[in-house]
C-alpha cells in the first residue's frame, strides 16, 4: 500500500494519511479533511474512496481537535484554526509530494473551510466544493414545489400522516425543507460575500468545481439555477457547477458515490493533465 | 502517552490502528482490544470509541483500536470486507497488541458486528480474554441483515426526504439480497457469511462476559442464555443512554458516558 501516517502542524498535533505513488507524480495533490462531524475518512468512507480512485497524490487529515488530531495550542477560533490547519496540510503536501498544484476538496462545512483557506492561501490552485452555501432561487423553488405536488407517494404519505394525527388539510405542514435543513445549521455567508470570494479566486486562476446535491434542491437543482442566482458575476464562463438533485447530502448510495468519483475524475483530467500525461498522450 | 496511529499487518493487508499507551501505572492493568462495528456504524461510534480508549488509557490500560481490511484507513476496498477477514484481522490486531505490550491479560470490547467478530475470534484462537464486553452485539447474522435493511430504508428516506415506500421499492425485499447498506457494500461473501452466523457455542470462550444493551436493542432470551454459558462469569448492563447510532447522538456529538463508565470500571475492577 502506498499510504503512510503523517503527523504535522506547528506542534505536530495534526494527524493524517499521505498517499503517494511513483505513478501519480506530477499530478495535483489533493487534500481531504473532515466533513462536519465525520472524521477524516469522510461520510461513508468517501474521502478514502476518492483518494484511491482519483489516481493522484493526496493527504487526508483531521482538523485540530477532531478525529486523531489534538487540539491546537494557538487558541484561534474554529474557522481561523481550520484555515491554519489547511495551510499546514499544504506545507506537508509541498514537502512530501511532487505535486505542482494543490486542490482542496470539502464537503458541507468542509467546503466552507476549503473556500476560506483558498482565499487566504494562493498555493491552493483548485477547489472541489460539495454542497457549499446555496442561495434562494425562484426557478429552483418552483420546480421543487411542482415535483412535490405531482408526486403521488408524497400525497399518500401526507394523508396517512394527517389521519394518524387527526388533522385537517389546513393544519398540515407543507413538508417543505426548512432553511436550517438546507444550510445544515451552519451560518450562511451573505450572497454578495460568497460571490466576491468566488470572483477573487477565479481572478487568481483557481479552478473550481461545485457539486450540489438534493439537499439544496429548493435553491439549486440544475447548474442554470446557480448561474441565474449569480447572473451579475459571469460564473457560467469560469466555474463548473453540477447538480445531483436525486442524491442525498452525504452520497449514501454506492451509485451516487461512483457518479461523484467519475465527475471529479473527469474534471481533474480536463483541468490538470500532468506533463507526464501530456508526454504519454 | 499520546495516542499513536500506526499501520500493522501483512504487506498485502495493511491495517490502520491507533495505540493508546497507559497514562498512569497500574499493576495488572490489561491490554484492551476494541472491535469496530460495520460500515456507517463504525463512523457513528468513532468518537465514542476514541473517548473510551482515552478513558481506559487514563485508567492504566494499553488500548488498540483498528480498522478492518476494507474499512476506515486500512487497505482494501469496501467490497473486500467480509466476516472471516474481519476475524483474521482481529487476531492479527490481538497479536500486535500482545507484541507491543508484552501483556498476557486481555479485555476485548466489541460493538455491533464487532461483537460477533470478537466472539468468532475468541472461538477461533482460544485467546480466552479475561473480559469480553459485548455492546449491542450481533448474535444472528440474518437478523442483522434485516436490521440493516430497515436502517437503510429509514436513513435514505430521511436523507432524500422521500417517502419510505419509494426507498422500499428500490431496495431488495429480502435482506439477504441487499448489495449495500447505509453507503457501504454488502458483498456476496459478507452476506453469505452473515447468513451462516448465529452464535450458538456454549463452550467457554472468556472468563467474564459483560453484555451491554442499549435501550433500543432487543436480544432474545435464548441467545442470551447461550452467551451466559460461554463464560465463567456473566453480567448484563442495560443502558438508558440515547442510542449510540441514532441521528441525534451522531449530530449532537453525544457520548453514552454510562456505557464508558461501565467498561472502564469493569476493566479497572479486575486490575
Amino acid at each position: 500500500m502506498t499510504e503512510r501516517i503523517v503527523q504535522f502542524g506547528a506542534s505536530e498535533h495534526l494527524s493524517g494519511v499521505l498517499r503517494n505513488d511513483p505513478s501519480v507524480r506530477g499530478r495535483p495533490g489533493l487534500i481531504f479533511f473532515n466533513a462536519g462531524v465525520v472524521h477524516r475518512i469522510g461520510p461513508h468512507r468517501l474521502n478514502v474512496k476518492l483518494a484511491r480512485a482519483l489516481n493522484a497524490p493526496s493527504l487526508r487529515f483531521d482538523l485540530s481537535g477532531q478525529g486523531e488530531s489534538a487540539t491546537a495550542e494557538a487558541g484561534l477560533g474554529f474557522e481561523r484554526q481550520a484555515v491554519a490547519d489547511l495551510g499546514a496540510a499544504i506545507d506537508t503536501i509541498s514537502d512530501e509530494l511532487d505535486a505542482p498544484d494543490t486542490i482542496a476538496i470539502g464537503i458541507c462545512s468542509g467546503a466552507d473551510h476549503a473556500m476560506r483557506a483558498a482565499v487566504a492561501d494562493p498555493r491552493i490552485r483548485g477547489l472541489v466544493l460539495l454542497d457549499p452555501f446555496a442561495y434562494p432561487n425562484d426557478t429552483a423553488a418552483g420546480a421543487d414545489f411542482m415535483a412535490r405536488a405531482a408526486d403521488p407517494d408524497r400525497w399518500s404519505r401526507k394523508i396517512r400522516s394527517m389521519m394518524a394525527r387527526g388533522e385537517s388539510v389546513q393544519n398540515s405542514d407543507n413538508e417543505e425543507q426548512t432553511d436550517d435543513e438546507i444550510d445544515q445549521g451552519r451560518p450562511v455567508a451573505p450572497k454578495e460575500d460568497f460571490a466576491a470570494d468566488l470572483t477573487r479566486l477565479v481572478e487568481r486562476g483557481v479552478r473550481i468545481l461545485i457539486v450540489y446535491t438534493g439537499l439544496v434542491r429548493r435553491h439549486v437543482s440544475k447548474p442554470a439555477h446557480f448561474f441565474q442566482t449569480f447572473a451579475d458575476y459571469g460564473f457560467d464562463r469560469t466555474i463548473e457547477v453540477d447538480a445531483m438533485p436525486h442524491t442525498d447530502h452525504t452520497f449514501s448510495s454506492i451509485a451516487s458515490q461512483e457518479a461523484l468519483i467519475a465527475r471529479i475524475d473527469d474534471w481533474l483530467q480536463r483541468n490538470y493533465r500532468s506533463a507526464r500525461d501530456e508526454r504519454l498522450s | 502517552m499520546a495516542a499513536t496511529p500506526l499501520y500493522f499487518g501483512d504487506s498485502d493487508r495493511k491495517l490502520y490502528g491507533v495505540f493508546h499507551g497507559p497514562t498512569t501505572r497500574r499493576s495488572n492493568a490489561p491490554a484492551v482490544l476494541m472491535f469496530n462495528p460495520f460500515g456507517e456504524e463504525a463512523i457513528r461510534s468513532y468518537r465514542t470509541y476514541r473517548q473510551l480508549a482515552e478513558r481506559l488509557s487514563r485508567a492504566g490500560a494499553s488500548v488498540l483500536r483498528f480498522d478492518y481490511y476494507g474499512s476506515g484507513d486500512s487497505a482494501g476496498d469496501c467490497a473486500d470486507l467480509d466476516l472471516d477477514g474481519m476475524v483474521r484481522d482481529a487476531v492479527m490486531a490481538h497479536e500486535e497488541l500482545e507484541a507491543m505490550t508484552e501483556l498476557r491479560r486481555f479485555a476485548w470490547v466489541g460493538l455491533g458486528l464487532g461483537g460477533a467478530v470478537a466472539l468468532c475470534a475468541a472461538r477461533a484462537t482460544g485467546a480466552n480474554p479475561a473480559q469480553l464486553f459485548l455492546w449491542d452485539p450481533v448474535l444472528n447474522g440474518a437478523d442483522y441483515l434485516a436490521v440493516l435493511r430497515g436502517a437503510h430504508i429509514a436513513a435514505l428516506s430521511h436523507a432524500l426526504d422521500l417517502p419510505a415506500s419509494r426507498i422500499k421499492r428500490d431496495t431488495p425485499k429480502e435482506p439477504a439480497k441487499m448489495t449495500e447498506a447505509l453507503g457501504f457494500h454488502l458483498s456476496d461473501t459478507l452476506r453469505s457469511q452473515l447468513l451462516d452466523f448465529a452464535f450458538d457455542d456454549r463452550n467457554k470462550i472468556a472468563r467474564e462476559i459483560c453484555l451491554i444493551a442499549s435501550s433500543d436493542t432487543s436480544i432474545s432470551p435464548s441467545r442470551e442464555d447461550i452467551l451466559r454459558s460461554a463464560a465463567a462469569h456473566y453480567r448484563r448492563y442495560d443502558s438508558a443512554s440515547t442510542a449510540w447510532n441514532s441521528n441525534e447522538a451522531f449530530n449532537e456529538y453525544y457520548i453514552p458516558t454510562d456505557v464508558i463508565d461501565i467498561i472502564v470500571d469493569g476493566v479497572s475492577a479486575r486490575s
